[in-house]
Order: C-alpha cells, then structure tokens, then sequence
C-alpha cells in the first residue's frame, strides 16, 4: 500500500496500475486501498503543490496514475456493491470560457478524495448547470472562470438556480485567477476556492466522510 | 498629449538610466473600438495607426511578429502568410458577450488545453514548419518610414513557452514535460531558434526601439510549471536575445502574467532589462521595486480586473497618480495597464489613464 501510495506521488503510471492488481489479488479491500492509498497520495500531491514543491505537470501526471489504480479498483468496488463516493459535485466552466485546465486539477483533486464528479465541460451556459443540478442532485456545484469578463456569468447561474427552487439544495463553490473571496461573496456563491487543495478542503467541509 | 514622440524617454526609464522627463507610458494592444473612438474613426492603414499612437500620447508604436501570430487567429495579412497547417486546431472559438459596455455578442479564440497538433514524436516529425522567408518584415518597415521624428517601434516577439504549449497542448505538453522531456526539449528548439532569428532580424532594424516578449509562464498561485525546467527549456533562449539586445543598446521587456515571484531571479539573471505586467492582484510592485528597483524597470500594474474596466475615470486617476508617487521617483517606472487595453475597457477610463500620466508624470514627481 505504501508503495502503491509512493508511485501515485510520483506519478508512476504503469507502477500504479500494477501495484493496485497487486494488491486486490492479496485480498485487500478495494475501498481499503482507495482511502490508504490513493486518497492520501493525492492528499500529499496537493500539500506539495500548495508548498510550492509541485506544479501542474507533476500534479497531473500524479493524477493520471491515481486514475490509472482507479480504474483497477472501480469495477470492484462496483461489484461488491459498496458505495464509495463521499459526495456529488457538478463541475463546469462557465459560458464564453473554454479554460479547462484549473476545473480538470479540481475534479481530479475531489475524485482523489473520493467525490464522484459531473464534469459539464466548458462553456458551460446556466441553463445546463440548472438541468445537471435538478438530475444529478449534487451537494456541491463547482464553477470555473478565467476571465474578467466571464466570472460574470457566475452570478447568473447563481440567479438560475433561485429562479428554479434550486439554490438551496447545493453548496456553490467557485475558483479561477481573477476571482477573490470579496467577488465569491458579492454573487452569493458559498465558497471560493484559491487553487484545487482550497477547493477539496471546502468540499470535505461541507460534506464529511460519514 | 505628446505631440512630440520621444521615444528616449521609454528607453531611459527601460534601461534604468534615471529620471527621464516624464514618466513613459507603454501598451502593446489596444482594442480596436478604443483606437476608433479616440481617433473619431476605424484604424485600418499604418498611417491611422501612428495617429492614434501619436495622438493618445504614445512614444512608440507596437507591432507583434513570429511565430506568436500563428497560433492566434489571423487578423491580417501578415498574420495569415505565416500561419502553419491545421493551426486553426490550435484555438478554440467561443461565443459570449465579452464586452462589460454592451450586449454585443462577439466570438473569440481560445488556446487549446487538452492536446495540440503535437500530440507525440510522430506529429513532431510530420509538421510542416514555416520557413524565415514567410516572415513578414514589412510592416515595421512602412511604420519606419511613417513614424514621425521620435517615435520609435516596439516589436513583440516572445511567444517561446506559449507556442511549444499551444503546438503540444497544455495537459499534453505537462505530460511529456515528464514522461518525455526530449520531444519537449526538441519542440523548443524548434520555436526558440525560429523566434531568435527573427529576434535577430527585428532588434537589427532602425525603426525599432525595444522588444517586448510576451510569453506567459505563471498562473495567479505561481509558475505553470517547475522554475527548474524553465530554466532548462525557456530561459536560455531569451538568454542570447538579452545579450544581442544589450549590444545593440536597446531595451528588452519580459511579460508574463500571473504571479512571477518565483522566478523574478531568473528573469533578471537572463538579462532582462524590464518586467510587464505585473498584475496586481498577484504582483506588490511596490515590494518588487523594493527587492529588484535598481535591476529590472517595471511597465504596468494599473489594474485591469476592477480599476480600468469596472472603476470610474477618478478611479483610475488616482491610481495612476498613486503609483507615479510610489513608483516614479528615480526612473524606471512606465505605466501601463496590467495586461493590455482590451474591449470591456471604457474609453473614459483609457483616456484617464493618459491624463493622469501627462497630469502627474513629469520630473521632477511632485505629487
């Protein structure tokens, strides 16, 4: 477990594969490596990259191998019928913006800690954040924004959620370069995430580990 | 206004050689709209184009070239001629109302993020490059011709870390960083010798009077990537241009936006002579004049995310004033917006902005 942990940090994508083989045909539980393995690894990918130790491309390629020992667990967990996932986050970029890169770091941060995400992709305009809250029923919806111009939308998805009876079913967290807490406030969103460690840390807030 | 050019004030405060007789102003981009409505009609010649840099009170003109035209979208011959195959997979368009002063839907490119038309080593080795010859010089050739007495060019180039990104693809290109750091290596020689030669070419012109290198490495938390393999990949080629700039006595102007701290060394150490933008969210130009004032000029910091787009003209007069106060004295400070002057900028606030300089920028500062 603890090598399987060490080659997630260190973005070992075949390593990881092998080691999670390895160690479901040992009989471990495959929730059992998710939560001491994997979540933790990527917990530690995130404490290096906020200590300024990891940048985007360590940080993805730790997540490609985190995925990669995921895919070998997921069927398994499926079949024995655990459920595994902490909590449902719809994630999007919102409309005119095609910045994809920060939402993707996020997703796979809060899939790292165990949240099942919906990713709406980018462009994303409010009327498809309203429909994905209505048919996924997520605690958290994520929104993303790299531009000046396009955080505004963020507020009219905030407006289309009320507008729907919506609004109070779900936490909205929203991050990108130009937004701050100030403007998180403004729009009535429920949190503002600095970088993807900020973003997990708000959702393992607002929904802990039963 | 300066009906006067005089680019010799750019190039003092530039080149750190003190106080020069006004505080200098320098943009790179400004919105097409804004150009019209201070001009009272569409820029659409080089000659319209000095009078609007002249007019707005500008020692200089700018005029991008190289390989960062070809992967933004074309808006003019020059652009088109060097364009490579499938560049157009390169962006992405959106279609959003952009503009904070009208309902005016307009579309706009975007950087592909997820992979380029370099996706691997056989890609590489299948690209068509564009050839020197499709470089075109002519447009700072006419401006040559037509700047009045004074003015002078400033040439951006750059766009080093930016092309191999966008050829590559974002997440593809961090991939490789890692899993294939000689593709990487490769695809930057490529783009860095192309953009030093034409470098070579540009900083050799008369016309010209800085360059500017517009090649963002930083996101609002810090570099994109590690300083170390910046190091390694990016800063050696802008290495030698800082050297052929320093003989040929002409200024050199790194920007990237985002939070740069981390690599404000090496920016020095490559021989930079001055720093753009310095966006102020992320950027205390203040601290940084502190640390690094008697190194590095620094060109920007009026803030584009609330004072320029969303503030009032006194809004932004006081803050060009405070940074004149704070920035000026001694030289090496040229105002500038904290990126460019975009559309959703209003022009009562462009123009208030170059008031504020002509008001309170000249030597000695006494405000």
């Amino acid at each position: 477990m603890e090598e399987l942990k060490q080659a997630v940090i260190d973005g070992q994508v075949a390593k990881a594969r092998q080691l999670a083989e390895e160690t479901v045909s040992l009989g471990v539980q495959p929730t059992v490596v998710f939560s001491d393995a994997l979540s933790p690894a990527m917990e530690e990918v995130g404490r290096r990259m906020q200590a300024g130790d990891y940048f985007i491309p360590e940080v993805l390629v730790s997540a490609k191998a985190m995925k990669a020992a995921a895919e070998i667990l997921k069927p398994l967990i499926a079949q024995s019928g655990a459920t595994r996932s902490r909590g449902k986050v719809v994630m999007g970029t919102v409309r005119g913006d095609l910045h994809d890169i920060g939402k993707n770091l996020v997703i796979m941060m809060l899939e790292g800690a165990g949240f099942e995400v919906a990713d709406l992709g980018t462009d994303v305009p409010p009327e498809r954040f309203v429909a994905a809250t209505r048919e996924l029923r997520p605690q958290i919806i994520g929104m993303s924004a790299m531009l000046t111009t396009t955080m505004l939308q963020m507020p009219k998805v905030v407006t289309a959620l009320q507008a729907e009876g919506l609004r109070s079913q779900v936490r909205i967290m929203v991050g990108g370069a130009p937004l701050n807490q100030s403007f998180a406030d403004e729009i009535g969103a429920d949190g503002f995430g600095m970088d993807s460690t900020a973003a997990v840390e708000l959702a393992k807030a607002w929904v802990p580990a039963e | 206004m300066s009906v006067n050019p005089n680019f010799d004030r750019v190039r003092k405060a530039l080149l750190l050689q003190g106080e020069p007789d006004r505080v200098p102003m320098l943009e790179t981009s400004i919105d097409r709209d804004i150009k019209k409505a201070v001009l009272g009609r569409p820029v659409s010649t080089p000659e319209d184009e000095v009078e609007f840099w002249m007019r707005a009170g500008f020692d200089h003109v700018p005029v991008g070239i190289g390989m960062r035209l070809m992967v933004r979208t074309a808006s003019n011959k020059a652009e088109a001629a060097i364009r490579i195959d499938h560049a157009e997979k390169v962006t992405r368009t959106a279609r959003a109302q952009y503009s904070l002063l009208g309902d005016e839907m307009r579309e706009r490119a975007w950087a592909e993020e997820g992979t380029g038309i370099i996706a691997g080593r056989a890609e590489f080795e299948s690209i068509k490059w564009p050839s020197q010859e499709a470089v075109d010089y002519a447009a700072i050739e006419d401006l040559g011709r037509i700047l009045p007495p004074g003015a002078k060019v400033v040439a951006s180039i750059g766009y080093i870390f930016a092309t191999v990104t966008r050829l590559m693809g974002f997440q593809n290109f961090c991939e490789k960083l890692i899993e294939e750091p000689d593709l990487v290596a490769r695809v930057f020689d490529k783009v860095g010798q192309f953009q030093l030669a034409v470098f070579e070419k540009v900083v050799a012109m008369d016309a010209v009077g800085a360059t500017v290198h517009h090649d963002d490495v930083a996101y609002a938390s810090g570099p994109m990537v590690s300083p170390v393999q910046l190091r390694k990949y990016l800063w050696p080629w802008y290495k030698e241009m800082c050297r052929i700039s320093r003989e040929k006595g002409k200024p050199i102007v790194y920007h990237s936006d985002g939070n740069v701290n981390r690599v404000l060394d090496d920016i020095v150490e490559t021989g930079f002579n001055a720093l753009n933008p310095l966006e102020p969210k992320v950027m205390d130009i203040v601290q940084v004049k502190r640390d690094y004032g008697d190194k590095l000029a620094l060109v920007g910091n009026i803030d584009l995310v609330y004072t320029l787009t969303r503030g009032t003209p006194e809004e932004v007069d006081a803050e060009v004033r405070q940074r004149i106060r704070e920035l000026a004295p001694g030289g090496g400070y040229v105002v500038a917006s904290a990126n460019s002057i975009t559309e959703y900028v209003p022009v009562a606030n462009f123009n208030a902005m170059r008031e504020a300089v002509f008001k309170y920028g000249k030597y000695p500062i006494q405000v």
